[in-house]
């Protein structure tokens, strides 16, 4: 049996991967802070000698462009300029970065964003009391009662990132990525929204598909070849 | 199968509710007092297919994750404070806020509601009350053969009653304060209830702090803008939509593949 059949089979695994990585992009278009990733393809098994090389999809980064920003007029929704990251303390203690920016205070006075710990320039959590008026200032200082209580902690991501949770990035585990502290500014009152543009992904949406229905159909081709030379030698 | 279906499924999911909040502002557009609201949407988990790993002694390398995230999901709605138009009435028992106060009323239960709909009226026994009944906290009670009823900006209710030569001074209307007024509860009827996210009510008198300056004499319209719903139920249909075309995608997909055989 032919080798070329399981290629094909690759060929179409890999694009399902892509299907999936389009659906999130676009079922997320509107969600703050939401970075989208396309995968990145790769063949596998591939020898010198060979002519056959397996298509997989190996990888994919965030696409860490900016996305497009609402004004909401809400002080807590922050905004990091200039593509920096928010700091979180993230599911297992791991400094977790976000451009979702939509802050609350929780029962216990903790500043919270994506339902996570904001952590301050030291790497605490930040506490406000709970009754007093609080505010975000632009230089990134939360204030209560026009006190400075603590100050947010920015980060850029030097390379590329990687997902840790929703919306919630960490910098690669390749050994060169990396997030460094930032002295950055915030604007007050915004969101980002999804990053991948719907025309993108409305083309690699249709790309994903005819490359998958290829692949379909050189499958069904070597189903052919394999039903002729079933027939050679049959005697009748 | 494949994930898109289901990631495709969330998305349109989140667009019909994003869909139910706009038709809710829009049929508010013309209520006293009504702020806007807003869907809010959170990723959900990313599935790790691959993770990333530096260079290994036989000499691969994933240097990067290959995650494929799951779809969205709906997180909350929220509110929208900012200031409605002021129109003017000439009812002496309408007052609107000029700020980011809110008044304070007690529901029939005896739990504290918060309202900008301030177009108050006078009940059967001359308690200051909403059109619902909720009585005004601080509780304002109105004399009979009140002729004139003067609502100061700081707050201050003077009567001139029938009879008598120098206006009787009834009380204060205080206003309430939050510091994240977006995770306010919608109670119905105009009315909000204080949540967690919220935080508890900081009562001031008008003037102080942010609480805003009341105006006698006019009521605040509701701050849907009837442009920007427009614009989001387009993009929002047009969202639904795209969701929609992935499962199409999906579906003829493996279409072809079951027609394999």
């Amino acid at each position: 049996m032919s080798n070329g059949i399981y290629v094909s089979m690759a060929g179409a695994s890999a694009r399902t991967t892509q299907l999936d990585s389009i659906a999130d992009n676009l079922a997320n278009a509107q969600t703050p802070g939401f970075k989208g990733s396309t995968p990145v393809f790769s063949s596998v098994l591939a020898e010198a000698s060979s002519p056959y090389a397996f298509a997989s999809a190996t990888a994919n980064t965030p696409d860490l462009r900016p996305g497009p920003v609402a004004n909401t007029g809400n002080p807590l929704d922050v905004l990091p300029e200039n593509g920096a990251f928010i700091g979180v303390q993230s599911q297992g203690g791991a400094v977790g970065l976000t451009r979702d920016g939509r802050m609350s205070i929780d029962a216990d006075g903790t500043l919270r964003t994506a339902g996570l710990a904001v952590l301050s320039q030291n790497g605490e959590s930040i506490q406000v009391p709970r009754d007093a008026a609080v505010q975000i200032t632009p230089t990134g200082q939360v204030m209560a009662d026009g006190r400075e209580v603590n100050r947010i902690a920015l980060f850029q991501i030097n390379g590329d990132a990687q997902r840790l949770g929703p919306s919630v990035l960490a910098p690669a585990n390749d050994g060169t990525s990396s997030a460094t502290p930032v002295d950055g500014k915030l604007a007050i009152g915004s969101v980002e929204t999804g990053n991948h543009s719907a025309l993108d992904s409305a083309v690699e949406l249709v790309s994903a598909q005819r490359s998958f229905d290829s692949s379909m159909q050189a499958i069904e081709t070597y189903k052919h070849l394999g039903d002729t030379s079933n027939q050679l030698g049959r005697v009748r | 199968m494949l994930r898109a279906l289901s990631t495709a499924a969330s998305g349109m999911a989140a667009q019909e509710l994003k869909m139910d909040v706009i038709s809710n502002n829009l049929a508010n557009a013309g209520t006293i007092g009504f702020k806007k609201e807003r869907a809010e949407f959170e990723d959900l988990l990313s599935e790790t297919m691959h993770a990333s790993q530096g260079p290994s002694p036989q000499g691969g390398s994933q240097p990067v994750a290959l995650q494929v995230g799951l779809g969205v999901r709906s997180a909350a709605t929220s509110r929208s404070m900012k200031q409605g138009d002021l129109t003017n009435t000439n009812n002496q028992t309408d007052v609107a806020i000029q700020g980011d106060g809110f008044f304070r009323v007690q529901q029939p239960n005896g739990t504290m509601a918060f309202t900008r709909a301030g177009n108050f009226r006078v009940d059967a026994t001359g308690k200051m009350v909403t059109q619902h009944g909720e009585i005004l906290q601080p509780g304002i009670n109105v004399p009979a053969g009140t002729t004139q009823l003067t609502i100061a900006g700081d707050g201050t209710v003077t009567a001139q009653v029938a009879g008598t030569s120098t206006p009787q001074e009834l009380g204060t209307i205080e206003l309430s304060t939050f510091v994240n007024p977006a995770g306010l509860t919608n109670l119905g009827n105009n009315l909000l209830g204080q949540t967690q996210a919220s935080g508890d009510p900081l009562n001031l008198k008008p003037g102080d702090q942010n609480a805003g300056t009341l105006a006698q004499g006019y009521t605040e319209g509701s701050n849907v803008t009837a442009v920007d719903e427009m614009i989001d139920m387009i993009t929002t249909q047009r969202a639904y939509e795209l969701n929609s075309k992935v499962v199409e995608a999906g579906n003829e997909m493996l279409q072809k593949l079951t027609s394999l055989r």
